[in-house]
């Protein structure tokens, strides 16, 4: 953008005071190219957002970036580049757009609310429009001028102008949707902007995997992992949701056709709700809803050391990108006589490729087994730590195995592991969003402005009588602000009709006399640019 | 439930569409560079025939999978091509009666198809995430957007080459003049309103019969009004698929607007042809420098098309 101010402003620029500097910057935000300027910036700031590893995404994708760019991490960490959309100079783009925009739309707003009340306005002469056109109408017609202006007012209210009378001359005009779908358009961003703050700020997000058979209760404390608005307040629901089963159905190439969730909905003990979660197929209760987003195995690990149990039960297994298995670990800190963990990879349908390679030949549990790597040791469970890692600072590897489905492996010390169950979980998305209804209304109320912004257009048309010698002579002019050549077309046919009407014959050119030849018949008229 | 031998005879009606279309860019190039009408003729008889069986092959494809024929990158890019084709004969050739632009418009196709083959994906059911009948709407959307996009950066292109190769547009009509621009409109501008110009008498001009005028080629000014014409009916398009799409991730994903790349990228296009038509309709740009903000609104389009899907990890990177 250039500077809008000349050069010699710069070199000897007066001081200025704290207030007319802010009163600069108040009309530089309030001009139509301040705001496509920070659209823009908020347009490449995404950009930014969408080329680097964002930490709320992908974290380790985060960690990974720091570690290959050394130099440059601490820089891109000053700045919020792993958390673009959250950094505060985003924000700041974004409320200075609001501000601009409601500065852009409010005066434009009163200026329209004047121009839809106020008539249209005669004009004092007609030099300089572009279209323009003379019709004389024989004194045999009509007596006097009125007559002819209100045939003529009459013909611009067929065609849907809005015509005002003034003295001997009629003034219309049409298009006045062109003004008003822009201004709609605009103030519906604004809303727009206004709903996404309101669900930012009242709504919540959170995330639970449930293993067949379990369930989760809208609180704070369920979830795995939640983002609450800063006026959320607290204001869970209390319900329960309880997963029965879940199944995933394959075609026969082993591509998902479909995964659902049966669940239950209870308030209290009372079962209020049973429904099927399936993707694209959210459960929406008391303005929660519930999504299924994702769906693992998690099988049952029972680790026992003669005879006492160190750790049972279904153990949430990620996908792990890096073998295609799902990946899970158990910790079983009262093993004697050192801490146990257990790094462990479940193949539900184990071949082994050549060079002992483990890998699954389908998605479906055709023949689950279980890979197993111990680590002895100090498990360190006084730190905070993911229950999916080890920490593997105070843990030494020791042996390795496999326990299939319903098997049980022996470790040494009287350890022994076995898999006598697997189940599979539901990963569910549960959002609250106050601020969706707004959105959507104006978001379709944007669609709907923008549409008749840029297919309509506005003109104006003007008629004045005149009264000669055996004939009253009206002029017609006409001017276009957008769709110039379709005016033309309009234009030519409005006074065409207002001929036929009257009876009148068309002037050439204003000023010709009667007589010469009828412009309309070979359109090659006034043409202004 | 996938029939094989539909497939394949989609497969087999794309290559005839793509061998057409090639052979229709070269005979309407012909018919340009040696002002051949029977090759103009010729090319577009061939262009006709390649969107008949390109029609058919989406048509056996959507039969073959029992679904609608956009459910990845390789269906995407075929629709797009034959919607650019389609745009032209319908609109450009028989409307505006532009033959001149027909190469380029065929040249567009056959990228577009190259593009589709290199990124195959055999007949198949669609993947849970794509069962909604929001991709009927948002994606058919997203690809007539997509398709309009690329017409008007065909004209927009061609303005740049033509304005370059000395073919200079009046003073009026070049970005210097901003001045000049607005000067044009003030008579009779009153209070209320902005001023804002859309004109189109230069397209009109162009639509004439092509023949007598010494040069066939349609003239920078008009090149230029046609991109813009193209890019305001695109646009409400484009916008209405960006709020399809914010619906439908707020039905699978549990939000409506979550700065994925393919939504991030979604609005930076939005973004810049947003300033592109505010800047012609307000600041009273023309030519070269708008026609600039076009050519990186297409670029970006590309990026929210390819680079998301193929290099992006994001929320759609399954339609690849």
């Amino acid at each position: 953008m250039r500077s809008p101010l000349p050069d010699a402003a710069h070199v000897s620029r007066p001081v200025q005071s704290p207030l007319s500097a802010a009163r600069a910057f108040g009309r530089w935000l309030l001009r139509m190219r301040t705001a496509i300027f920070l659209l823009l910036a908020l347009a490449a700031g995404s950009a930014v957002g969408s080329l680097m590893p964002q930490r709320p995404v992908d974290p380790a994708a985060v960690d990974g970036w720091i570690a290959r760019h050394r130099a440059l991490a601490p820089l891109a960490e000053r700045f919020g580049l792993f958390d673009v959309f959250g950094a505060w100079w985003f924000m700041a783009i974004y409320l200075l757009l609001v501000v601009s925009l409601t500065g852009c739309v409010v005066p434009r707003l009163r200026a329209f609310a004047r121009a839809v009340r106020s008539r249209p306005r005669a004009r004092a002469s007609f030099d300089g429009l572009p279209l323009r056109r003379a019709i004389a109408v024989p004194l045999v017609a009509v007596s006097a001028g009125d007559p002819v202006l209100e045939a003529a007012a009459r013909a611009l209210r067929r065609r849907r102008f809005r015509v005002a009378r003034a003295g001997a001359q009629v003034a219309a005009e049409k298009g006045y949707l062109r003004e008003g779908g822009s201004l709609l358009f605009h103030s519906a961003l604004l809303a727009l902007l206004l709903g996404a703050t309101i669900g930012r700020g009242f709504g919540f997000t959170a995330q639970v995997a449930v293993v067949e058979g379990g369930g989760f209760t809208d609180t704070h404390v369920a979830y795995d992992s939640i983002r609450e608005g800063r006026f959320f307040g607290e204001r869970h629901r209390g319900f329960r949701v309880a997963l029965e089963a879940f199944d995933v159905r394959w075609h026969s190439d082993g591509v998902p056709a479909d995964f659902v969730s049966r669940v239950r909905v209870l308030e209290g003990d009372r079962v209020v709700r049973r429904a099927a979660i399936r993707v694209n197929h959210p459960l929406a209760y008391r303005g929660v809803r519930v999504y299924q987003i994702a769906w693992g195995w998690a099988p049952r690990v029972r680790v026992t050391q003669r005879g006492r149990v160190l750790a049972d039960g279904e153990v949430v297994f990620l996908d792990d990108r890096a073998t295609g298995a799902f990946r899970g670990v158990v910790k079983a800190p009262s093993a004697a006589p050192a801490q146990l963990g257990l790094e462990m990879w479940l193949y539900n349908d184990l071949g082994i490729a050549r060079g002992r390679v483990p890998f699954n030949r389908s998605p479906q549990a055709r023949r689950p087994v279980l890979l197993y790597q111990e680590h002895r040791g100090d498990l360190r469970l006084d730190r905070p730590q993911s229950v999916y890692q080890l920490d593997p600072v105070g843990l030494v590897p020791g042996g390795a195995g496999t326990v299939p489905l319903g098997d049980t492996a022996v470790l040494g010390d009287g350890i022994e592991v076995s898999f006598p169950g697997l189940k599979q979980y539901s990963v569910f998305q549960v959002a609250s969003d106050p601020g969706t209804p707004v959105a959507l209304a104006a978001a379709v109320l944007a669609l709907a402005g923008l549409l008749a912004a840029l297919y309509t257009s506005r003109r104006r048309v003007w008629v004045r009588a005149e009264p000669g010698g055996d004939s009253i002579r009206l002029d017609v002019a006409g001017l276009a602000f957008q769709r110039k050549a379709a005016f033309e077309e309009e234009f030519e046919g409005l006074v065409r009709d207002l001929r036929e009407r009257l009876g009148g014959a068309v002037l050439a050119r204003p000023g010709d006399p009667p007589g010469a030849p009828d412009p309309t018949v070979r359109p090659a008229g006034v043409r202004g640019r | 439930m996938i029939d094989p031998a539909l497939a394949r005879l989609s497969d087999n009606l794309f290559w005839i569409a793509l061998v057409a279309y090639s052979v229709a860019m070269v005979l309407l190039f012909a018919g340009l560079a040696y002002r051949a009408r029977l090759a103009g003729s010729a090319g577009t008889a061939v262009a006709a025939l390649g969107a008949g069986a390109h029609a058919l092959s989406i048509a056996a494809r959507g039969l073959a999978a029992a679904r609608a024929p956009w459910g990845n990158m390789y269906e995407y890019s075929s629709m797009v091509g034959f919607l650019v084709v389609a745009g032209y004969l319908f609109s450009v050739d028989r409307r505006l009666g532009l033959r001149e632009i027909g190469g380029f418009a065929m040249g567009a196709a056959v990228l577009a198809l190259a593009a589709a083959r290199l990124l195959y994906a055999p007949a198949g059911p669609l993947v849970p995430a794509l069962g909604s009948y929001w991709l009927k709407i948002h994606v058919v959307a997203a690809i007539v957007g997509s398709s309009l996009f690329a017409l008007s950066f065909i004209f927009t292109a061609l303005y740049l080459f033509k304005d370059r190769a000395g073919g200079r547009a009046p003073a009026a009509l070049t970005g210097s003049t901003v001045g000049a621009a607005w000067s044009g409109a003030t008579a009779g501008v009153e209070e209320g309103f902005p001023r804002d110009h859309l004109d189109d008498e230069e397209a009109r001009g162009a639509a004439g019969p092509a023949g007598g005028r010494p040069d066939r080629f349609p003239s920078a000014a008009a090149l230029d009004s046609l991109a813009h014409r193209t890019v305001a009916f695109a646009f409400p398009v484009w916008t209405f698929a960006v709020i399809a799409g914010a619906i439908w991730a707020h039905e699978a994903w549990g939000r409506y607007w979550g700065w994925d790349p393919k939504e991030t990228w979604a609005f930076i296009t939005w973004v810049i042809y947003a300033g592109y038509l505010h800047a012609r309709a307000t600041a009273g740009w023309r030519g070269r420098r708008a026609a600039v903000v076009a050519a990186i609104g297409f670029a970006s389009l590309l990026v929210t098309y390819y680079a998301v899907n193929l290099w992006i990890v994001g929320l759609h990177s399954y339609a690849r």
